[in-house]
């Protein structure tokens, strides 16, 4: 009973000791909603006030931009992350052995680090642009509070390579020329906004360290250019304009059954990478952006529209005044004079007068709108920026001698790119065909318009080939193993007081091969000096792009393997396309540690193996086979230099 | 007395306690909704990430709720040593075994793949379930030093010495809370008590001491505004938070502060941009609920016959009210921050599983009046 009642006791106890203990709870609850009321409502616009003064700032971090490949996949633009090292020094535990370690991995001084950290900010950035062995070191070091970020820097690893077609960026990595700056919403990648806070002084920091995700990087971009065949053509083009003391030059091939560039160069070369010690003069891609007058290459369109329109045959007969010919007030000169020709002479022999003649045959109305087919007015859909149109005024204001001129290319202006377009056109048998640099865009032209029939196309071709393989203007422009086409130009240039100047543009272009072009190749050389006729600076150019073509990998992935068969030296042969003979692709390994035995074996097999191994053969004499070889087979190299000399023949 | 019980009987649930606990755990929803979307959606790229586990939490917290409401609380306090025993085994795989899930530091957490539980929370259960029954069963050995003093302490102490070794230095406190209201109310000498206070107040004084970063985080609630953007960073932000709503708040998803500025908007500071969006008049309704809280728990432990049902009720009572004060007091910058959430508000799955386990084991006790 006793023990029932100190239960009893005690449970009354316990009762009021719940009782106590709960109100110390409403005691606290009071007291912190009393807290709530000062905090929200006394306090709360002095507080709100505070906040307000502490602002958001936004920092937009760009992911990785893109990158740009050739068509082989090699890179010519490249976004070189870099590791940057910040570090939140509010998130550190123990600052100063902190710094020390720090100061070990990134080589620096200790004091000068602890002083950054004791800063009263979340973010210090602690070394920018590290290697990645001391990113690496800091990572693993896994200190509380240190982070790495990336940043980005363009790189162009070929240097001058394809410089003016790709532009380049500026400090904030966006396009500022070129391909880059065209293509800056493709390439450049996502914005990502971060929240950054400043408080009242200006200071900020990031309360979110992360790094960028993958979504927010840029599309990268292949192109269809081949650096390899682009660095031969800038190499030929180089050597055309030092040779000719010229100005500048422009050169391009351009695969004709697709439209793809393969190859863009300008000279003087531009190397993006280091763009501010460059001018805009240098850094223009000038094959987009200005105008040139055609001059002769302009002729084989004006042959075409001729026969075309039944104004001509391929053996009508022009009489071409003996070099000098009066029209009205004017007179238009020959470089030569010639009396009677056919029309298919006239475009090898390059004669004005006859052009002329040509084109006063047809009319105006015509001839304008072939060229307006041909595009020569219009920007190509070649993704760069700046392109020009045309300059190619309404045919009703054409006089006389506006329409004879422009028939031999002068009163007339189109870009380089629309020129090369053209010409394309007229190697794909006279099917539109637009020029194009995305490989994602590449597709081989089937059904476009028509602008050029078949039949004339390759009246045309024909002759264009005769200008070459025959005595026409072109002949420095042969290629020993395959018979190419190809028209020179010789403009004269427009000279800033009206009239012309004594300074010339002297061009080629021309297909390889001849009959059914697979490439299309065009040099333009601005203001030789001394020789500045087309036929003789610019061909060739022609010549050893072409050559370098045929020898390459990427001349035995013709679509069409050609290479002269027939004994007859080449050039003199007069047959239509029967010179042709296919030959299956073979791929022979050869062992180059010692000399290899490369006598009678075809030239280009040899030369396409001498390649590979790093080795550019000399060669002797003209024909497609291996005579003999300098050193003999399976003697040593004699140097370092690995050389060996090809002595060639006809094939027999 | 014997009619009051028959009466009771016949009781159903207490409402109040159970509206009070959906309206908690329906705001909490929608402010983690509010406070995580920005950041879910940056982390997560899904704006509703946080929002839709803590529906799910919740979902399985009314179950919980339901079985603590059902369970038959002789089966839980007979086995109060295995909920300690398992406490403790969890607790420790928390800092001894590679399942243990740290975050921010402190390894706080068991992972078991889809979900990580949090140890204390059920430490907490464990230890109020045992601390009950130990005072209720051992009344009459209750006021001496070895029987009714030393073991609970013993226990309680080893929890803390594993939630110090996470560390966890507001989850030890906690628990040594949770000891000291079971011993005053189950009848310790307040000597004793007394005393031991004194030396955990050492201990703690020590801890704080030695590390110089726990210090400058427990002494910068006193003046955050020293050092606004160093150790009083989060309180500041707290009060701006709090400043910038007024009375009538900023409106729902207004609130800046979220955006990154409180670190944890939608876990410990929730109750922060609850006072931003919604302002002092959001802030009121969370305090006249708690308020509805406290004295419905009153009146169900008063109302309990037996000894052990009338501190297991207090003691999960005080789980709820105990944190939510704390975290109402840390928010508020009363007391030094530490990690506590706010009950039913704050994203979390094991806090609010836990919470609405107490609610319903009060459920339980209202039913027998």
């Amino acid at each position: 009973m006793a023990l029932k009642k100190a239960k009893n006791k005690s449970r009354d106890y316990s009762r009021i000791k719940i009782g106590l203990v709960l109100a110390l709870c409403f005691v606290f609850w009071g007291g912190l909603w009393a807290r709530a009321v000062q905090v929200q409502i006394l306090r709360g616009e002095e507080l709100a006030e505070q906040a307000s003064r502490q602002y958001f700032s936004q920092e937009k971090i760009l992911g990785k931009r893109g990158e740009i490949f050739d068509r082989e996949g090699r890179v010519l633009a490249q976004s070189v992350r870099s590791k940057s090292i910040y570090a939140n020094p509010f998130m550190m535990d123990n600052i100063p052995a902190s710094s020390a370690r720090l100061a070990g991995i990134l080589d620096a001084d200790p004091g000068s680090i602890q002083a950054r950290l004791d800063r009263k900010s979340s973010f210090v950035w602690l070394d920018r642009k590290v290697s990645d062995r001391v990113a690496h070191q800091v990572s693993s070091a896994d200190i509380p509070g240190v982070f790495i970020m990336d940043e980005h820097s363009r790189v162009y690893p070929q240097k001058h390579l394809l410089g003016q077609v790709l532009g380049f960026v500026g400090m904030d990595n966006t396009g500022l020329e070129g391909l880059e700056r065209s293509l800056d919403d493709r390439l450049s990648g996502a914005e990502m906004v971060m929240i950054m806070q400043r408080d009242a002084s200006g200071q900020r920091f990031n309360l979110l360290p992360r790094q960028p995700d993958g979504q927010v990087d840029g599309q990268d971009i292949h192109l269809t250019i081949d650096s390899r065949m682009q660095f031969y053509v800038e190499q030929a083009l180089a050597d055309a304009v030092e040779d000719n003391d010229a100005r500048s030059g422009i050169a391009m091939v351009v695969h004709v059954p697709t439209g793809d560039i393969l190859a863009w160069a300008n000279y003087p070369f531009f190397n993006p990478n280091n763009f501010r010690s460059s001018t805009p003069d240098i850094w223009r891609n000038r094959g987009a952006t200005d105008l040139i007058e055609p001059g002769s290459t302009l002729k084989p369109f004006l042959v075409a529209a001729a026969l075309e329109e039944n104004v001509a045959r391929g053996d009508s007969l022009y009489y071409c005044e003996q070099g000098l010919w009066r029209l009205g007030r004017n007179q238009i000169k020959d470089v030569r004079e010639y009396g009677w020709l056919t029309v298919n002479r006239i475009l090898r022999y390059s004669s004005n007068i006859c052009a002329a003649k040509i084109g006063l045959d047809m009319g105006p109305g015509t001839l304008h709108q072939y060229l307006v087919n041909l595009g020569l007015d219009q920007p190509t859909g070649v993704q760069v920026p700046g392109q020009t149109s045309g300059l190619l005024r309404p045919p009703h204001t054409w006089r006389d001698m506006d329409l004879a001129t422009i028939s031999f290319g002068q009163g007339m202006a189109t870009s380089f790119l629309q020129l090369a377009r053209a010409f394309t056109i007229l190697g794909n048998h006279g099917v539109f065909t637009d020029l194009n640099i995305l490989q994602d865009q590449s597709s081989p032209v089937s059904s476009g318009q028509r602008i050029i029939s078949r039949e004339v196309s390759r009246d045309v071709l024909a002759m264009m080939r005769d200008s070459v393989e025959r005595d026409g203007t072109g002949t420095r422009a042969r290629i020993s193993g395959i018979e190419v086409g190809g028209k020179t130009g010789t403009a004269q240039k427009a000279s800033p007081s009206g009239g012309y100047s004594d300074k010339y543009v002297a061009s080629f272009a021309g297909f390889l091969p001849a009959m059914d072009p697979e490439y299309m190749i065009m040099v333009l050389v601005d203001e030789p000096t001394r020789p500045f006729y087309g036929g003789l600076v610019a061909a060739p150019a022609f010549q050893r792009i072409g050559g370098r073509i045929l020898a390459s990998e990427q001349g035995l992935g013709l679509r069409r393997l050609v290479l002269e068969s027939s004994g007859e030296a080449q050039g003199a042969s007069t047959s239509d396309g029967s010179r042709f003979s296919i030959v299956p692709r073979q791929d022979v390994e050869m062992d180059t540690s010692h000399v290899p035995d490369l006598r009678g074996i075809p030239l280009r097999l040899a030369v396409e193996n001498l390649l590979k191994a790093g080795i550019e053969p000399t060669l002797q004499g003209r024909g497609v086979m291996v005579r003999d070889q300098d050193p003999g087979p399976g003697s040593s190299w004699s140097n370092q230099q690995k050389q060996i000399t090809l002595k060639l023949c006809s094939e027999s | 007395m014997t009619s009051n019980k028959n009466a009771a009987k016949n009781q159903g649930p207490d409402l109040w306690l159970l509206f009070s606990v959906l309206i908690l755990s329906g705001l909490g929803l929608m402010m983690i909704l509010s406070t995580s979307a920005v950041m879910a959606e940056r982390f997560y790229a899904d704006k509703y990430f946080f929002f839709k586990r803590q529906a799910l939490f919740g979902l399985a917290g009314l179950l919980v709720m339901y079985l603590g409401y059902r369970i038959n609380r002789g089966f839980m306090y007979r086995l109060r040593y295995l909920w300690i025993t398992a406490a403790l085994a969890l607790l420790a795989m928390t800092v001894f075994s590679p399942l243990g899930y740290a975050a921010g530091g402190a390894a706080r957490w068991v992972n078991l793949g889809f979900f990580n539980i949090q140890p204390l929370e059920l430490a907490k259960v464990a230890l109020v379930i045992y601390l009950a029954c130990f005072f209720a069963f051992k009344q009459d050995k209750v006021k001496t030093f070895s029987v009714g003093f030393l073991p609970p302490t013993l226990i309680t102490g080893i929890f803390c010495a594993l939630l110090l070794l996470q560390p966890d230095f507001g989850g030890a406190v906690y628990m040594a809370g949770l000891l000291f209201l079971l011993s005053l109310v189950g009848g310790t000498r307040l000597i004793y008590l007394f005393s031991s206070s004194v030396l955990a107040a050492i201990t703690a004084a020590v801890l704080v001491l030695q590390s110089p970063y726990r210090f400058r985080r427990w002494f910068s609630f006193l003046d955050p505004f020293q050092d606004p953007q160093d150790s009083g960073y989060q309180l500041v932000q707290s009060l701006y938070a709090f400043g910038s709503g007024g009375i009538w708040g900023m409106g729902l998803g207004e609130g800046r502060q979220k955006l990154f500025f409180l670190p944890e908007a939608h876990n410990d500071f929730i109750m922060a941009v609850v006072g931003e969006e919604l302002g002092f008049i959001g802030v009121s309704l969370v305090f006249i609920v708690l308020g509805i809280l406290l004295w419905r728990i009153l009146v169900i432990c008063m109302s309990q016959s037996d000894l052990v049902d009338r501190f297991a009720g207090l003691g999960m009572g005080m789980i709820i009210i105990m944190g939510a004060l704390l975290n109402l007091a840390v928010v508020l910058g009363v007391i030094p921050p530490k990690g506590l959430p706010m009950p039913f508000i704050s994203y979390g799955g094991s806090s609010l599983l836990v919470s609405f386990f107490c609610a319903g084991f009060l459920l339980n006790l209202s039913r027998s009046r």
